[in-house]
């Protein structure tokens, strides 16, 4: 895998990610569960960030950032908070384990970010109630 | 409807198109490639070099040096997190995954490490650890430690020549990020 590959397929994971915890985010209340709520708000923001910059790394590479689907299927069902949280950790394990794959095939400034990028959605699979892992992003 | 991008399988050197990769694969493949560097003089990721100078055995790789610092910052907190339980064994409980997280990590290191000189612990036996006099202190200390580690180590996954190398130590970094954040919380 390239580099710009590696930029390419992390975008594209952040593209679902972006996508999915919008969807998340309408099926809670705020005014019933506001701390599961402000969780997803902010999740929501990183990976919007995340993928706005993504899109500044592929294209600062000469090449066309990939585009958004038009929809994701849902890891898992969605009815209740329990079950949100559920699809919020099955998101972040998969992210986590697509910047594993960023570091392993990019250098650099790339790599610095991507090893950023890892820290922060480790911690986030913990606040969605993954327990800690000795090797995330590896499994 | 698209399914959600699924990461692939670690890339492990010659192996990268294989799926199904385990993460215990990836860390054999890892510690292997790893130790096979020891003492060849070749750099990590490097298949093309044409230099055929012999190279003497105690020049290591880049990435040997890397590991060795790596399994040296390891052993030197997992040592400092030990004689803080022992010093309060009230915190046994919450300091025994810190301990189990670190001898993973270890583990995975070791055979990369030719004969670990200079890491804590091998030879010449372990820097003696000063424990505060209270927990909170102690805990703090820690916590101060802990913290260094993962800089060390995210710092390391940027030098390492070896991009599945520099997943591992990232990954070493990302968990004791999520240690930190379930102790001081």
């Amino acid at each position: 895998m390239t580099p710009v590959q590696a930029l390419q397929k992390a975008l594209a994971a952040e593209h679902a990610a972006v996508h999915l915890y919008g969807l998340l985010g309408a099926q809670l209340s705020k005014s019933r569960q506001p701390p599961l709520f402000a969780k997803l708000s902010r999740t929501y923001e990183a990976h919007r960030g995340a993928r706005d910059q993504l899109t500044v790394l592929v294209a600062a590479k000469g090449s066309d950032p990939v585009a958004a689907k038009v929809d994701y299927e849902v890891p898992g069902p969605t009815s209740t908070a329990t079950q949100i949280e559920t699809v919020a950790r099955t998101i972040e394990q998969r992210i986590t384990r697509t910047y594993g794959e960023l570091i392993a095939n990019t250098a650099g400034g790339d790599r610095r970010w991507a090893i950023t990028a890892l820290d922060a959605s480790a911690l986030r699979e913990v606040a969605f109630g993954v327990a800690p892992s000795h090797f995330p992003g590896l499994g | 409807m698209v399914d959600f991008p699924a990461p692939a399988a670690p890339v492990v050197g010659a192996v990268s198109s294989r799926v199904g990769l385990s993460r215990r694969s990836l860390l054999t493949a890892g510690a292997a490639g790893m130790a096979g560097l020891v003492g060849s003089g070749c750099t990590a990721n490097n298949p093309v070099s044409d230099d055929k100078t012999p190279k003497t055995p105690a020049k290591l790789s880049p990435d040997v040096a890397v590991a060795t610092r790596a399994l040296a910052e390891i052993r030197t907190v997992r040592l400092a997190v030990a004689g803080t339980a022992s010093r309060f064994p009230a915190t046994r409980s919450q300091l025994t995954p810190l301990v189990q997280m670190h001898e993973a990590h270890e583990a995975s290191l070791a055979d990369a490490v030719p004969n670990q000189a200079g890491v804590p612990g091998s030879s010449a036996g372990p820097t003696p650890y000063a424990v505060p006099r209270t927990r909170d202190a102690a805990l703090g200390k820690l916590a101060v430690r802990e913290r260094k580690l993962h800089d060390t180590l995210d710092g390391l996954a940027l030098r390492a020549q070896s991009g599945d190398f520099a997943r591992l130590l990232a990954s070493m970094g990302a968990a004791v990020n999520q240690r930190l954040a379930g102790v001081q919380s």
